[in-house]
This record gives C-alpha cells, structure tokens and sequence, in this order.
C-alpha cells in the first residue's frame, strides 16, 4: 500500500518535471494518460434550465471540463447600419477558480481567443439569424447576451462552451415585445416564446502530438503539448460547418478529423444533445 | 551565385564540408544529412566548394566567438563591467581581459566609456564575454578603450565591407583626411579625427555606402566628398 | 471561365506586392498585397525579454496586431495569437534561449466593414507581411516559409455567368467586398520547407492553417479539398513572388559587382546624377 503510494507520488513528480516525456511513454504504449485511447471522447453531459434568474442557461460537463453558460436578453436601440439586426454577443469567462493555469484580472489571451472563435461559430455561421431578433427596424432589437463561465477547466473548453452555448440559447425563451410608435418604448407581455435557432452547431476539436498521433478532445495536460489543434464544427444532421487547423499537419489529418468527428457526432445520436 | 530561401536544401557536398552563416543539416533520420538554408540570401561557396554560407543581411547582431566588435560600458559588474554590443544579452568584460592588467592595476573604464574587444565566448545559454587582447600575442593590439571620437552605426553587412581589405571607402576617406577607425562586427563603428567636419563627412560616407541604406558606389561616394568643403 | 467582377478568372490573383520597407527602428520590415489589400509588418529580434516572459530552452515569440485606430481588442488578440502559431513553426526558436523576438503587423488599406474588419485576403497579406518581414532580418533562423491566401465560396448568380441554376464556385484571392457576398470562404497558409520524408531537393507545401466555413449552408470534404488545391497553387505563387523580392534586395545591395563595372569601364564616372543631394547633405 505504502509503495504504491510512493510510486504514484514518482509518477506525479514525473509528469510536472518532464510532461512531454510522461506522455510520449503512454503514447508509445498508445493509450493516454487517463486511460483513453486516441480517438476516445470524455463523457458529455448536458443540462439545461438550471440557472433560474437567466432567459435560458446549459450546464455542460465534458469529463472534467465544467462550463455553465446563461442567456440574459435585454433590449437596445439597433447600429444604424443594420436596423433590422439584434445583437449577439458570447463571452467565455475563464477565472481563476478553475485552474491554476489562469490568473485572476482582466480576461486573459487566452480566453479573449476563445470567445472569439465562439463568437465567429456562432455568428459567422448564423447559428440564429439577427434579424429574427428584431422588434421595431430602427427603433428596437433584442440583445442576447450568452455568458459562459468555466468552472473547472480541463482542455477543450472550445468544445464545451460551443455546446453549452446552444443549448442555452436553444432553452432560451424571450418575452413577446411590441414596440409603441406613440411613446417610444418597448413593451413585453407575459407569454414567451423559444429562440429561432436556423442550426445547431457542434464542435469536435483534436490535437496532433509528435507530428503523428491524433489525440481527440484533449485535456488541459495534453493542450500545451500539442503541436497542432484541428477544430471540426458539424450541424445538427452531421454537415460540415467549419473545419479549421492551427499548425503544421499531412494533407491527411483535417479530413482524417472530419470522417472522427461525424463518427462522434453519429454515437452521440446527431444533434440530440440539444434535445434534453 | 543563387538566391535562397529558409527551409530550400542546398546542393553542398564535400568531404571536409564546413556551414558557415545560414546553413544548418536537416534533423531528419537519413543516412546522408541535407544542407537546408536558414536565412535568405545568396548561397556563396569557397573556390574548392568545402565552404558554403548564405550571404546576407541584417542589423541586429548575433554574438559569433571571435568576432571583433565596439561596444559601450553600461555599468560595473563585480570586478569587471557590462557591455552593450547590440545583442539581446549585454556581454561581460572582465578587468583582468586586457594587456597586462593585474588586480592592483586595472583600467579605469565608466559608464558609457568606449571599447574596442573580442568576443571570447558566445554561446546561446550563456552571455557573451568579451576580451581586450589578442588571443595569441596576449597583447592589446588595438583593443581597449577608445577615447574621444564618434560611434556610426551601420548594418551587419557594412561593417564586414568595412572589414575587407580591398573595399574602397576606408581607404578613400583615408585619402581625403587623417582618421582612426575601429570597426566592430556588430555594425558600430567608431571614427576619430581631428575636425568635426571630417568626422561628419566619414559618418555620412558610411550610412551613404551601407547596402541597408543608400547602398551608394565608389563613383557616388567620391562625388559626394567632393560636394563638401573638407 | 467565368469572370469576376474585377474581370478575373477563378484561379487569378491580383498583382502581388512584396517590398522590403527598411524602417529604421527595427531589424526588418516588409509590406505585401494582393492588388489593394496591403499590410505592413516589422520584426526586430533577437532582443532582450522581459523576465515575465523569458524562456529558458527557446525565445519567446510575440505577434502583436496594431489597429488603424484605438487599442487592440478581442478580434485583433484572437488574430495575433493565431498569426503567433501559424508562423512559429517557420522560426527556429531554439538557437537563441532566452531572447524576444517581437512581430508588429498592420494594415494598410481601411477596411470598408466595421462588423469583419479582418477578411480572408487581408489576413492573409498580414501573413505575407509577416514572412517578408522575417526574411529580411536575417538574424533569426528560420526552418521554412509560411505563405497564404484565401479562398472565398461565391454562388455563381453572383458572378455574370449564363447558367441559370446558381451554383457554389470557389474563388482564389477575393476582394473585400467579394469576400462580404460570399456564403464563407476562408484563409489557407503553407509552410513551405524541404521534406525530410523525401529524398528530392525541392520543397513542399504543409497546410498550417485554414479556418474554412460556410456561412451559408454546408459544406462536404470534397469542398475543403479543392479549395485547399486551389490554395496551394496560390501560395505557391505567393513563394515565388518573396523570391524575386529577395533576389532584388540582394541585387541592390551587391556592391562587389558594381564596383568592378567601375573599374572596368572609366565613363561610369559620367553616370546619371541620381544621388539625393539633399539627403546627403551636412
């Protein structure tokens, strides 16, 4: 018992020393450090409707990765540009209390990066065309603001906040509004109704380790060892949305990660994972 | 003569084969390691092609052993000072690394003082260290502190010009007024000459005949001494 | 083919510009555009790193995006960090532990677009810029040459073709406003380095970024890899133009040769005043 003890306490002391080595032992042995093999998927659980005071809010754990995420919708004057256009504005929080990688303060870069990713996953994408968020052109559209906190981070937080995104978005529900020409407001009645999603996106990231393994949903140890990160976005009947590499990888990896990634998306029962 | 490009393979094959600047063997597995560019520029050999380097150019100076450079005291360090040569690292001198020096008789350099030196050793997790005496002789042969006269800076490739014994401004400028010139690998060089006039009209020759700026000939330079009242 | 509005075929790109800009207080600049989409970057390195971010095994590699007006925000911190990772692995980072070497890029042609100011092509010319940039340092070694372009996904409606049922078509190299009627479309950037795999001299091209997405329905694999060939091509075309850049920089600066033509031929004395006296003067 005592041994085994120790022996667990070498192995973490080896890992913080040398963590490229730590895992190039268990790749050689080809499985990873938590016992999965390259192409395996942590569990993913999804709740939605938990947070009571947002318009509409989803929970999302992917293994260790925990990120819940509300929808608060208010309204504001349109741009001038675009008065049949609402707003659609996500925000990924990544705070301190999640992991000792971030630092408390202003939003770190890498959080920065993500929400923007997210931001380009959802609007590029029109995930929920703006026009449908439209009151009165000119005078009045709705906001949404989709704020998503991590609460635990363990890698592939692109994956879990795309998804807590949606399907916070998809159980949002905003007030039926009228907008009075007469005064000048707007007014909201009691009954409300559901969001128009057009689609609802999925994301499916992987991480190229040496050049050659391609390890799926990577966790926060595995992410700064990595020398490339593929991101494939998949719509809920499985077509491609977006796919998109960040560094060097053989002609074969992106589509590689593609044919993975709807594979994923098949066993996961296509895009019913928004349908809780 | 060929341009190059970093990651292009360079056809270099000898038996006693030496990589200057810019080339480096690829860390691939093969049995016979490629020659791969680092830098673009032009690939040069030597006549017997056993030497091959790329030829370019840059400003900012990457610290080589043995390389002469100028230098400026930016403040002391135990028994000896910090020097600025241009390089990421400030470079140490020690107080014993000139002719002669001894713990009771030490030169006296200050901040901001002047030196002419060797890089002694340059590695890239060390900092460079610099010497003020020939590596042979243990004598000063020129280097040391240089008093009064004026630092011009200049691109890596001007100064090693400068260097070569048959490039023409040195010896044009020497021609036209008396100057003292000490001229660093890291792209200082210092000038002193008796006038001001002279030492603003070598300045101007210099930055005038750099490749990095108006890349200017003998013919221009020439003319351009001319048009002053020297 | 069908033309564009600008009279290109599918597979032309605008003129390429690529010109070492020599600002004086850093170690390397360049410009590049495609036709009018220009960007400017400037590289100085190796220099010394703050502490906060010193590294011991390698340097540290920051890319900054300056915008035409006011303070970096999220769009232009996500654009850097990707630049960051799409062009270090061009950069040797280990000859030289513990140094900085900073990256600053530009745009030079406001966009018309306050909702995407960073489209494809624009992207891609920081990338262009970038490389350019790096190149004509010379004081950090680099393992290869990262080269973009982009690819826009345009229904063919858009372009004046006779076909009556619109289909998609994939364009090389779209204009701005191109890029704003398109259903997606995206940036591809190769590294361009010898293979070690293969025993031939010449280089390859390695996909080291692309962000491809429809912004309008969807896409399949077949989409992704054509647009991926006819990237490649581009970029390329892209390699080819920073060599000529280079060629001429380093002709320009060949000052061994034109002194011997000095020599050679006494009448060289009569040559053209093209000296800029005023510069020159004391």
């Amino acid at each position: 018992m005592a041994e085994t003890k120790t022996d667990n306490l070498k192995a973490q002391i080896f890992q913080r020393l040398h963590p490229r080595i730590y895992l190039e032992r268990f790749i050689a042995e080809n499985v990873r450090p938590d016992e999965r093999e390259f192409d395996d998927w942590r569990d993913l659980s999804v709740i939605v409707g938990s947070v009571s005071t947002a318009d509409g809010s989803a929970l999302v754990r992917l293994g260790k990765t925990t990120i819940v995420c509300g929808v608060k919708a208010e309204i504001a004057e349109p741009e001038l540009d675009r008065p049949e256009e609402g707003f659609l504005v996500p925000n990924l929080d990544l705070p301190a209390l999640c992991s000792p990688k971030f630092k408390p303060g202003p939003p770190s870069e890498e959080a920065q990066v993500l929400s923007d990713r997210l931001n380009d996953a959802l609007i590029a994408s029109d995930v929920l065309p703006l026009s449908s968020l439209c009151i009165q052109p000119g005078k009045s559209v709705w906001v949404l603001y989709v704020d998503a906190t991590c609460i635990n981070y363990d890698g592939n937080a692109f994956d879990a906040a795309l998804i807590a995104m949606v399907a916070a978005l998809k159980n949002a529900t905003i007030p039926k509004a009228t907008f009075k020409e007469d005064t000048g407001r707007t007014l909201c009645s009691r009954t409300r109704t559901p969001l128009s999603l057009a689609r609802l996106p999925s994301a499916y990231s992987f991480g190229i380790f040496n050049s050659t393994h391609i390890l799926a949903d990577p966790t926060s140890f595995e992410e700064p060892l990595l020398d490339t990160t593929l991101s494939v976005v998949l719509d809920e009947d499985g077509e491609l949305v977006s796919a998109s590499q960040v560094g060097v990888a053989g002609e074969d990896a992106l589509p590689t990660c593609i044919a993975r990634a709807k594979q994923r998306h098949q066993t996961l029962g296509g895009g019913k994972i928004y349908l809780s | 003569m060929s341009v190059v490009l970093p990651g292009e393979s360079v056809p270099a094959q000898h038996v006693n084969l030496k990589l200057g600047p810019g080339l480096q063997y690829s860390s691939g597995t093969e049995e016979v390691p490629r020659v791969l560019a680092t830098r673009a520029g032009t690939l040069e050999h030597s006549a017997n092609r056993s030497k091959w380097w790329v030829e370019s150019n840059a400003r900012r100076y990457v610290p080589a052993s043995q390389e002469f450079v100028v230098g400026q005291v930016t403040g002391r360090q135990g028994e000896g000072w910090r020097v600025d040569i241009g390089s990421a690292h400030n470079a140490s001198l020690d107080g014993l690394a000139f002719e002669g020096a001894s713990r009771r008789n030490r030169p006296n350099l200050k901040v901001g003082s002047l030196i002419y030196a060797r890089v002694s050793l340059a590695h890239k997790d060390m900092e460079p260290e610099l010497e003020c005496f020939d590596a042979q002789t243990r004598k000063a042969e020129g280097f040391g502190e240089l008093k009064g006269g004026f630092v011009v800076r200049c691109s890596l490739k001007m100064s090693r010009n400068l260097l070569d014994p048959s490039h023409f401004l040195l010896p044009l400028l020497g021609s036209r007024f008396p100057l003292d010139a000490a001229v660093g690998m890291n792209g200082r060089v210092w000038i002193s000459s008796k006038e001001p006039k002279h030492t603003i009209a070598a300045a101007r020759s210099i930055e005038a005949a750099d490749p990095d700026g108006g890349g200017m000939d003998q013919v221009a330079v020439k003319k351009f001494l001319n048009a002053l009242d020297l | 083919m069908a033309p564009r509005a600008d009279g290109r075929s599918v597979s032309e790109m605008r003129s390429l510009t690529g010109i070492f800009e020599r600002l004086d207080r850093v170690d390397g600049s360049a410009s590049f555009g495609f036709g009018e989409t220009k960007a400017l970057a400037s590289v100085s390195g190796p220099i010394e790193v703050r502490l906060a971010v010193e590294q011991p095994s390698k340097a540290t590699f920051e890319v900054t995006l300056r915008p035409l007006s006011g303070i970096p925000g999220t769009e232009s911190k996500s654009l850097s960090a990707s630049l960051r990772s799409v062009l270090a692995p061009s950069l040797i980072l280990t000859r030289n532990p513990r140094t900085l070497v900073q990256l600053v890029f530009q745009s030079l042609t406001p966009s018309h677009s306050t909702h995407s100011p960073f489209y494809p092509s624009l992207v891609a010319s920081f990338i262009n810029a970038s490389t350019l940039a790096l190149l004509s340092v010379g004081s950090v070694p680099m393992s290869g040459v990262v080269c973009a372009v982009a690819v826009a996904r345009i229904r063919s409606s858009d372009l004046n073709t006779s076909q009556p049922a619109p289909t998609l078509t994939l364009v090389l190299d779209p204009t701005e406003d191109e890029s704003l009627a398109s259903e997606g479309g995206g940036c591809f950037a190769f590294i361009f380095a010898s293979d070690p795999a293969d025993a031939g001299t010449g280089v390859v091209a390695k996909l080291v970024w692309t962000d491809w997405k429809a912004a309008k329905g969807t896409f399949d694999e077949g989409e992704l890899s054509r647009a991926t060939q006819l990237a490649k091509v581009g970029a390329e075309r892209v390699r080819e133009k920073m060599k000529d850049s280079v060629r001429s920089l380093d002709g320009s600066s060949d000052t061994s040769t034109t002194l011997k033509a000095e020599d050679n031929q006494k009448e060289a004395m009569e040559v053209e005043e093209d000296v800029d006296d005023a510069k020159m003067e004391i």
